[in-house]
């Protein structure tokens, strides 16, 4: 537990000393299991103007362990219009799975996503969309994702 | 994981990616370079076996200690002592830091110093320790010697080295004790880094071990090598136990023994009996070493000539027993399906000795000597080289003999066609100048003496044609073609 909570506190120091990248903001650090952060897309993108919130969720085991992280859906925020985002904000992306290594880290995985949802062509769901949000589990860590490149 | 209040912000060179912390025993990977804690990259290892930055393949055994230098920069990083918040101001090197709080630090706790009562007490107030049955007792006798060493530890300074409530006087330990720290500390670094390399020392021993397998000499007397083999090579070479497990479970247990006089036993369910005793020769199948061992519990495929002869390999995989097992008094090497088969042993079957013209030097009387491993590596591959150099010179002996013997027959067996074809032709002008004398015989007279114009034979048809009467003549004659063997008949044939 320490282990985690260290490290999480080193990128909190980190993240008050030096700031966070362009378009991404931190709205909330109270404990070292769940954290906020807002991501915007600058530029011109077809998200533009839109404001995004993501939610980290950290267990003993980080960073060995990837976090869980998705898009807040309520009455201030939405999930994106992506292919790769469900309507109830589960991200299908291969770091936060497969991918993750201990060396990324909360602004890291931000600025993926950031750049995930600005390389975006077109806006649209996911094509199973309905099926997956009908019976998904409430973490996406427990989601067997099939990562596909559709480059 | 020890977690270190840093003075100075480190210097991020030396700060490990996965806990964000200057290195703790940092470990550099030998594919990719990447330096990490040794915790964080074990752990990291047993989620996932990648390296956390480029995604390498990777191992535990791939991590070395990470260079000196790095160590020495990490170790030297300037600490807070972890007692601060009790009121300990004291900083010092990251590598200093457990002298310090075992020996010097004031705010840290330690066991009674008269060892009488469990109590645990800050180091600065042991000198007023008073343990509870003291207390009782010294209440007046020990008045005046309460107030001895009071006085004498408010003059200490709080953050001075070691001031036990003994007669060391103050100012002169300052020095030595700190000196014998600070040596400690660089004997102690010293002796982790060499434990290290005997660590990495000891693993490429090993490797060579293995490597040499029978032929590793240490330096004992050779009567221990047996024991000290298979000392080595129990550990050496569990996978090839494991290897042969399989086979061996295949075979009777009983067969699995080491007493010279089992062979008997096998004979009937070997084929090889019935094959003559074979020499001594076994060449050595690559893949597989001699383990020589007294009480083997596996059996091993033996190659010595030792008068007791451990482990006879009875191991035959059914499918091989016919192709590859000898009957041998003393030893039965029997080899799996995927060993070659023995040369010199079935020589004396293919080839009968009498009444052939094989060189003197024929397979059946080399002797290839066994695998010795009580013989050095060098001379044991002399050894082999020279078996190597007798086998090709006795292969190219039979080879040109056979070549030559192939000649020879071919030779023969062309001249006796020809023969027979002459033989034939004759046959069969004498039959047709019998049955066609005024027709033929003009043709067949004149051919005989015509020595140079084959096709006349064949005017006649073929021979076989004419070797009975025709009621109705001869058939059609055909172009002339040749000869029904494809060969001209000799020419210098008599006329029988």
């Amino acid at each position: 537990m320490s282990v985690s909570t260290r490290r999480l506190q080193k990128e909190l120091t980190d993240i008050k000393r030096d700031g966070t990248p362009v378009g991404i903001e931190l709205l909330s650090a109270e404990d070292f299991a769940t954290w906020y952060l807002s991501v915007e897309v600058l530029g011109n993108t077809v998200y533009e103007g839109e404001k995004f919130a993501l939610k980290f969720r950290f267990d003993n085991q980080y960073p060995i362990s990837a976090p869980a992280v998705q898009f807040v859906v309520d009455d201030h925020y939405t999930a994106p219009v992506h292919p790769h985002v469900y309507s109830n904000g589960h991200i299908c992306a291969s770091i936060l799975g497969s991918e993750w290594s201990p060396v990324l880290s909360v602004v890291s995985v931000c600025v993926t996503i950031q750049s995930m949802l600005a390389s975006c062509k077109k806006k649209e769901r996911p094509p199973d969309n309905d099926r997956y949000v009908s019976h998904a589990p409430e973490n996406p860590k427990k989601t067997r994702w099939d990562f596909h490149d559709d480059k | 994981m020890a977690s270190y209040n840093y003075v100075d912000a480190p210097n991020v060179n030396l700060t490990c990616c996965i806990c964000r912390s200057p290195f703790v025993e940092p470990c550099t990977t030998r594919t990719c370079c990447h330096t990490f804690c040794y915790e964080c990259i074990a752990q990291a290892i047993a989620t996932n076996r990648q390296c956390p930055i480029d995604r390498t393949p990777l191992a535990l055994h791939d991590l070395l200690p990470a260079d000196p230098v790095i160590r020495n920069l990490v170790d030297e990083l300037i600490v807070n002592c972890p007692q601060e918040d009790l009121g300990c101001s004291y900083t010092c090197q990251r590598l200093l830091l457990p002298i310090h709080l075992g020996e010097s630090c004031q705010f840290v706790q330690v066991g009674c110093p008269n060892k009488r009562c469990n109590k645990q007490v800050l180091r600065k107030d042991v000198s007023e320790h008073q343990c509870p049955q003291d207390q009782l007792e010294d209440t007046d006798a020990s008045a005046s010697t309460k107030k001895q060493p009071r006085p004498g530890s408010n003059d200490n300074e709080k953050t001075d080295p070691p001031s036990v409530p003994s007669s060391t006087p103050t100012a002169e330990s300052g020095n030595p004790p700190a000196d014998l720290a600070a040596e400690n500390a660089m004997l102690r670094l010293r002796l982790s880094a060499l434990e290290s390399v005997v660590h990495i020392l000891r693993s490429e021993m090993f490797a060579v071990k293995h490597a040499l397998g029978p032929w590793y000499r240490p330096d004992v007397q050779p009567e221990l090598l047996p024991e000290d083999q298979s000392a080595v090579d129990e550990a050496s070479s569990e996978a090839f136990e494991r290897q042969l497990a399989e086979e061996i479970a295949m075979q009777p247990v009983g067969s699995v023994s080491d007493n010279p006089s089992s062979p008997s036993s096998r004979d009937p369910t070997d084929i090889a009996s019935y094959f003559p005793p074979a020499e001594d020769a076994d060449p050595i199948p690559p893949s597989r070493q001699t383990r020589q061992r007294n009480t083997p519990s596996i059996s091993r495929i033996h190659l010595s000539q030792q008068p007791s002869p451990q482990g006879l390999g009875p191991v035959s995989p059914v499918g091989s027993s016919g192709q590859t097992s000898y009957a041998n008094p003393s030893q039965t090497p029997v080899y799996p399906s995927t060993a070659f088969v023995i040369p010199g042993q079935p020589s004396g079957m293919p080839y009968p000795t009498p009444g052939t013209s094989l060189p003197a030097t024929s397979p059946a009387a080399i002797s290839i000597p066994p695998l010795d491993p009580s013989t050095p590596l060098p001379d044991t591959l002399a050894s082999l080289h020279s078996s190597l150099v007798t086998l090709a010179g006795a292969l190219g002996a039979l080879a040109a003999s056979r070549g030559a013997e192939s000649l020879r027959t071919t030779e023969e067996l062309r001249g006796l066609r020809g023969a027979m074809h002459g033989l034939r032709m004759q046959i069969h002008d004498i039959l047709t100048s019998r049955t066609h004398p005024a027709g033929t015989s003009g043709t067949s007279g004149s051919s005989h003496g015509d020595s140079s114009d084959p096709p006349t034979f064949n005017l006649n048809g073929p021979g076989w044609f004419g070797y009975r009467p025709r009621p109705y003549g001869t058939p059609p004659m055909h172009a002339p073609h040749p000869s029904p063997f494809g060969m001209p008949p000799p020419t210098n044939i008599p006329k029988l």
